[in-house]
């Protein structure tokens, strides 16, 4: 990322509060389409982005947004990236100019902050004073605030100012040709802030731009240094306002937060919330998807009518429509979730939630604020794992990233509908629930609850240790904006669709190939059916001799060789299992002019031997139990091991994960059979 | 003098001493906090989980009870 900084181009941070509105400002400015949330915390890597106007200017911008700070000792690692970036710990990332993002809502702390980054780190600051909605802030206030800070200051709203105004002030006093010289009065850490800094014999510098103060005393003297600028704000705001009016809407907030955080209410609302978003899941996505499903195997048809018999039609028909396709109908589901989940976390519900089962959460050992990444784990893990780096104690982040794999994840998603929908008979049990709907929930439950209950073994053995302290904002609910949310999940269905185009569309290839190669010789197919024929095909291409290999472990699981393939494969990527099993199913069949999707073949599939299912209520549990354990993804593995530092933790959580997975497969299987 | 963590929802206390976990001191002081300072008591979430607290300025904030155990304060009088 350095290269570019040569050629003449600023670089500028932007720092605040977290929630202060870096990300929106920032969105509007770089037209970057950076998640944008009402929660402390979302932001827990930089963001770099080009600015809208470096088009028609000489000068080219480039900001980079970080994640939120409240002082200069940070307490968890995403603060660290923050306060690290600004003190110049990353030689790689140097910067030219410090934009200081204050929220006029909370002035006192936005100011305090701000002169504590004049004071420590540098005085020739770009102040925007964001969330000023009602304009209270009169030009003439704006002016004494210039004189008594020394800087310049835009005061704005991110909702409604714009961006061209925002955009010209920074142009107008961003660029200063001159190098400023670093003021640095020496900022105090305490040892805990400094273990978040990027150790010290990576720095080219010989001496370190701060000071590590230890025990009681350098507490003390950490405390003064912040109550120091504190109180200078507070001179500051009380000699520039004489009264400060604050939005309605933290009043609004303090009157529903009694009911939403009420001890018996504040829960009530929240099962119920949470329930009404996995029910919308299931019943608004799934005209949808048996749309979609229906669209993606009558194209298939059609297009399969015009090819030649051969090879060709064989890759386009059983590989790619019955591979890729079988991903791809369940975009629906991945759309409304993340549209709710969007209109949730706008509001300011989310950081709500985390205070309604922190005492749940710390039961296992755990921290309120481990809801959030547990909570993007049910649409991917990876999310989730990273918005664990807000989790200040490193012991509560390790038990929550290792055990984030066993959230039900979006890409198991096709895994359950595909089997549930199949074998779960569409009956009413104990008088009003659905069991297909209980099916669900109970997947749902059983990784969630065993994500928490690994974590507390993890919490009682491997990472013993004391709790975090906790304290967590409570910003302002707010109208959540449709457009947004609609945004957000187009945006996700369309990396969605992405993921399947690319990775999923090659893999499905690849899958195809081994199952199609090496050919039989065709003087052993003499005398078979074409549907016999199809099948010693099918066993002696390659996938097929791998999945008959490994039959002897998966047998007591009540899964054939078929099965066994998925299984292998969805060790890529879970999806995958879904292809596998579309693509061998449809290349098992003798012809392609049925009208029947992977569901309708599952069922009809017999034992040579007994002419009994082969597939029945038992198999598709074992199958599902294993999938709720196992860590089936390499994108996972990717970032345990980018956040944990070492191959040690993923090959850790894979082995747990997996033992797991097979011991409570072969406990369902023998169960139900 | 009271413990925070004793008072209950409603209440407006006056923060006497932040206690010696020197995190909560530093985030009380940043969110705006200093000893002598009026808070309320907004509310306190379920199964004794953590309170809510309001203070000058327009965003609430919360505190589990093992850090708001420490923090002493008294009952507002005007």
């Amino acid at each position: 990322m350095d290269q570019v900084t040569k050629n003449q181009k600023l670089r500028l941070l932007i720092v605040g509060l977290p929630n202060a509105g870096k990300s929106t400002l920032f969105n509007g400015l770089t037209g970057g389409n950076r998640k944008v949330s009402n929660y402390s915390g979302i932001t827990v890597d930089a963001a770099f982005g080009e600015f809208l106007s470096n088009e028609e200017n000489n000068q080219s911008i480039e900001i980079v947004d970080l994640p939120g700070i409240y002082n200069l000792n940070p307490s968890s690692s995403d603060e660290g990236v923050t306060v690290a970036t600004l003190l110049g710990l990353y030689p790689q990332m140097k910067w030219d100019k410090i934009i200081v993002l204050l929220d006029y809502q909370r002035l006192e702390a936005s100011l305090n902050l701000a002169l504590s980054i004049k004071e420590y780190i540098n005085d020739d600051l770009l102040f925007l004073i964001n969330k000023d909605d009602e304009g209270e802030i009169k030009p003439e206030l704006r002016k004494e605030m210039q004189r008594q800070l020394k800087a310049h200051i835009l005061t704005m709203s991110a909702l409604s100012t714009d961006k061209n105004v925002i955009d010209h002030f920074i142009r107008q006093h961003g660029p200063t040709p001159e190098v400023t010289p670093l003021k640095r009065e020496r900022l105090k850490v305490t040892p805990m802030a400094a273990s978040f800094f990027p150790a010290a014999d990576l720095l080219d510098t010989k001496e370190l731009p701060y000071s590590v103060v230890e025990g009681s005393e350098g507490e003390a003297q950490v405390e003064a240094q912040i109550a120091k600028e504190l109180n200078t704000a507070r001179t500051i705001i009380n000699s520039v306002f004489t009264e400060r009016k604050l939005a309605p809407e933290s009043n609004a907030s303090q009157k529903i937060d009694r009911i939403v955080l009420h001890p018996v209410f504040g829960g009530i609302i929240f099962v119920a919330l949470f329930y009404f978003i996995f029910n919308s899941i299931y019943t608004w996505a799934g005209p949808a998807m048996d749309f979609t499903e229906a669209l993606v195997i009558n194209l298939g048809n059609f297009i399969g009518n015009y090819l030649p018999e051969g090879l060709f039609k064989s890759l386009i028909v059983d590989g790619i429509f019955a591979g890729t396709g079988g991903v791809v109908i369940f975009l629906p589901q991945i759309m409304v979730l993340f549209f709710l989940l969007s209109l949730l976390e706008q509001s300011g519900y989310i950081s709500r939630a985390a205070l309604v089962t922190d005492k749940i959460m710390s039961v296992f050992g755990l921290n309120g604020k481990a809801f959030l990444p547990y909570l993007s784990g049910f649409a991917c893990a990876i999310p989730g794992i990273m918005a664990a780096r807000t989790l200040s104690n490193q012991r509560e982040r390790m038990a929550t990233i290792l055990t984030l794999p066993l959230i039900t994840c979006s890409a198991r998603l096709p895994v359950y509908i595909l089997l549930v929908g199949t074998f779960v008979p569409d009956t009413t049990v104990l008088g009003i629930f659905n069991a297909r709907a209980l099916s669900f929930f109970f997947l749902y439950f059983l990784g969630s609850i065993s994500a928490l209950i690994i974590a507390k073994v993890m919490r009682l053995s491997v990472f013993k240790g004391e709790s975090g302290n906790f304290l967590i904002d409570l910003p302002p609910y707010q109208r959540p904006s449709i457009r947004v949310a609609l945004k957000q999940s187009w945006f996700k269905g369309k990396n969605f669709l992405k993921k399947a185009g690319t990775v999923i569309l090659a893999l499905s290839i690849v899958i195809w190939t081994l199952s199609t190669f090496p050919e039989v010789n065709q003087e052993k197919l003499n005398g078979l059916s074409d549907q016999e024929a199809s099948a010693v095909r099918l066993e002696s291409s390659l996938l097929g001799q791998m999945g008959k290999g490994i039959e002897p472990i998966i047998e007591p699981l009540g899964m054939n060789w078929k099965v066994g393939v998925g299984l292998l494969v969805s060790f890529g990527a879970r999806e995958l299992f879904v292809s596998a099993l579309g693509t061998l199913y449809a290349l098992g069949d003798e012809v392609d002019e049925e009208n029947e999707g992977l569901r309708e073949k599952l069922l009809a599939e017999r034992d040579p031997r007994t002419g009994r299912p082969l597939f029945d209520l038992a198999t598709a549990w074992s199958i599902l139990i294993f999938f709720v354990f196992s860590l089936q993804c390499t994108s996972t593995l990717a970032i345990l091991k980018k956040e944990t530092g070492g191959w040690k933790w993923p090959l850790y959580t894979l082995g747990y994960t997996v033992a797991l997975g097979y011991l409570g497969s072969l406990f369902a299987y023998n169960l139900l059979s | 003098m009271a413990k925070l963590s004793e008072i209950k929802a409603g209440h407006r206390v006056k923060i006497i001493h932040f206690g010696d976990d020197p995190t909560v001191r530093f985030k009380l002081i940043s969110l705006g906090i200093l000893p002598g300072d009026p808070i309320d008591v907004i509310s306190c979430a379920p199964f004794g989980g953590p309170q809510v607290i309001g203070h000058g300025e327009a965003q609430s904030f919360a505190i589990r009870k093992e850090a708001s155990q420490f923090v002493e304060v008294e009952l507002w009088t005007k």
